[in-house]
């Protein structure tokens, strides 16, 4: 049995964990390739137009493993340990992907306000004759895959070279396709790039008492923000926010990711990334933005 | 007598300025891309070793504007700039204490924050071409009006009427509708400057802290119109410097003279007369297929990019 994971979108947020759960439970596991023209081409004829770019390209990635796998699995992500909301896209995808592959889709609805994580896994087994014992063991080997975050940050943020922090969803900076190696060309133009997902979480406490910003119901809202507060307290040279073409909750937190980082003193630049984006455009801005770090 | 040459390569102008040590621009030249760069180029060099004078040399080559990889190629540029921070070069050596700049080009328009004479902040168009020279263009063409009369017929309105400028698709079944009800066309023609204008400042310069001295440049500065739309939206002076519309090709020619090249890589003007082609192939390495261009000057493979891998343009091209 193969079961397929779409190499998109939610599968950014634990990469590495759902293939090691599935192979620690004794399954065959497609990855779908790195995202590719052929990919996104896909997804934008099938997806309403009304859906964020990094929806799209999820769509691309499911159609790709659809007819090559036995399932594809498309977890309900709703609410996570902190009992705080996933994007509401995310509520809906096992629906749609339902609606658009011929493979059956494999999916359980993980909402952490109503049922441990670990006890939805055990329902999500059941569906595959996997006992609490297996699920177990393969819960236990998936979390040693998880990466440790804030081991690289210090390193880097002791660089000589400017520093830019980009801030975006992990579906965007992982992956190279949809932000046109963004990475790279900072690079080349003599920039040290960091993720956003490599800064270290600030003490919980202190992060509770900041008045600079709502306490936003989803979860990349209150991880971004808090972790904002905790890089402008090293030597950065600017920020980079990229935002999906038509991210309705990005609409919303750039304004208080730029409030904060305006009121430091740091450069910000917002870019908006969808099918269209050429790489002419965003290598100008990238350009003219590091011209006016001083 | 040692001369910078700037050249600014844009989607709708091709523009080129000369200026000697003394930052005194010789000549400058103001030409429609028509859609080949290339020609472009050529025509403005072949026209300006005719302008230039006798005695000058040229000591520095710099390129601007959204073709300016390419024009950097064909020309052997000193300097590649991108065009916002040659426009606020511009912006601030005839105004120096300028705090806002405001330029409005053929598909492009962005507004830039300075301090003390450098960008700061700036922000562009970002998916819609709705308020830029291109929108201007299409709605006179529609109204069968010269794009240099605009201006002038605009500032005899009274009473200018309210145009939806959110997308030129839009804005044309407007201005039908307001024809067919009776407004005339200067009010028409005000009121598509007033939405121009206000559709710049609610997306482009959104969130933008726009304060005075404002300086006004780019093709589109030139439509006496657009000056008073921005005007009484801003309610402050706007101010168009020298040469506002071959401001980039001016600003990155003083980057270029800052720079002081050594080594000067200007392939000379005779690159007016040779035959240089850019073709393009697809390239079959992997699912991408992207769209692989290649320079050559006699034939000769100079630059070759639009690959996102780098597979292409890393190559080294003389061999």
């Amino acid at each position: 049995m193969t079961i397929g994971i779409p190499k998109a979108l939610i599968y950014w947020k634990q990469p590495l964990f759902w293939e090691s759960f599935f192979s620690g439970l004794g399954f065959e596991i497609l990855l779908s390739p790195a995202t590719n023209k052929e990919i996104v081409d896909i997804g934008v004829r099938v997806a309403d137009p009304e859906n964020c770019f990094s929806t799209k390209v999820f769509f691309g990635h499911l159609l790709w493993l659809d007819g090559k796998c036995d399932w594809i699995f498309v977890p309900r992500l709703k609410t996570n340990e902190e009992k705080l909301e996933y994007c509401p896209k995310f509520f809906g995808l096992p629906d749609l992907a339902k609606l658009l592959a011929k493979t059956p889709i494999l999916t359980e609805t993980f909402d952490e306000r109503k049922e441990k994580f670990g006890r939805t896994l055990e329902k999500l087994g059941k569906k595959l004759n996997k006992n609490k014992k297996e699920i177990k063991n393969a819960l236990e080997a998936a979390l040693r895959e998880r990466k440790n975050e804030g081991q690289d940050f210090f390193k880097k943020i002791q660089s000589k070279k400017p520093k830019i922090i980009l801030i975006s969803h992990p579906y965007n900076l992982y992956d190279d396709y949809v932000n046109l190696k963004m990475k790279e060309k900072l690079e080349k133009l003599g920039i040290d790039p960091v993720f956003i997902d490599e800064v270290p979480n600030p003490i919980r406490q202190l992060a509770d008492q900041n008045e600079n910003w709502p306490k936003f119901h989803w979860e990349f809202g209150k991880e971004i923000m808090e972790k904002t507060s905790e890089f402008l307290k090293y030597d950065v040279a600017g920020v980079i926010e990229i935002s999906s073409f038509q991210c309705g909750c990005d609409t919303v937190l750039k304004e208080f990711v730029e409030k904060v980082v305006k009121a430091n003193r740091v450069p910000f630049l917002y870019l908006l990334i969808d099918e269209q984006t050429g790489e002419a455009g965003l290598q100008t801005r990238l350009e003219a933005f590091i011209d006016t770090l001083h | 007598m040692k001369t910078y040459l700037g050249i600014d390569v844009g989607s709708i102008s091709t523009n080129l300025v000369l200026i000697d040590e003394k930052n005194q621009v010789l000549s400058s030249l103001y030409l429609r891309t028509e859609g080949n760069p290339i020609d472009a180029i050529q025509r403005g060099l072949k026209e300006l070793k005719k302008q230039m004078p006798r005695e000058a040399e040229i000591a520095g080559v710099a390129t601007t504007g959204s073709a300016r990889y390419l024009a950097g190629v064909i020309t052997g540029a000193d300097l590649v700039k991108n065009e916002i921070t040659a426009h606020a070069k511009g912006a601030s050596f005839f105004v120096p204490e300028a705090r806002t700049v405001i330029e409005i080009g053929g598909q492009d328009s962005k507004i830039i924050i300075l301090e003390n004479g450098v960008a700061v902040d700036f922000a562009m168009n970002l998916i819609c071409a709705a308020g830029t020279g291109s929108f201007l263009d299409a709605q006179a063409f529609r109204l069968k009006l010269p794009v240099e009369q605009f201006g002038e017929l605009a500032l005899k309105s009274k009473n200018p009427t309210n145009i939806g400028s959110r997308c030129t698709v839009f804005a044309e079944s407007d201005m039908i509708h307001k024809q067919q009800i009776g407004h005339t066309t200067e009010d028409i023609v005000a009121g598509l400057c007033q939405g121009l204008a206000r559709n710049f400042l609610n997306n482009v310069a959104r969130g933008k802290n726009i304060k005075p001295p404002i300086v006004f440049q780019g093709g589109v500065s030139e439509n006496l119109g657009m000056r008073k739309a921005f005007e009484k939206a801003l309610k402050e002076k706007i101010i168009v410097p020298p040469h506002n519309t071959v401001i980039g090709a001016f600003g990155v020619a003083l980057l270029v003279k800052e720079q002081n090249p050594q080594k000067i890589k200007f392939l000379g003007f005779e690159i007016s007369d040779k035959n240089i082609k850019c073709t393009s192939f697809q390239c079959q390495g992997c699912p991408n297929r992207c769209e692989v261009i290649e320079a050559r000057i006699e034939n000769k493979v100079v630059a070759r990019w639009g690959d996102r891998c780098g597979k292409w343009s890393n190559l080294n091209v003389n061999n």
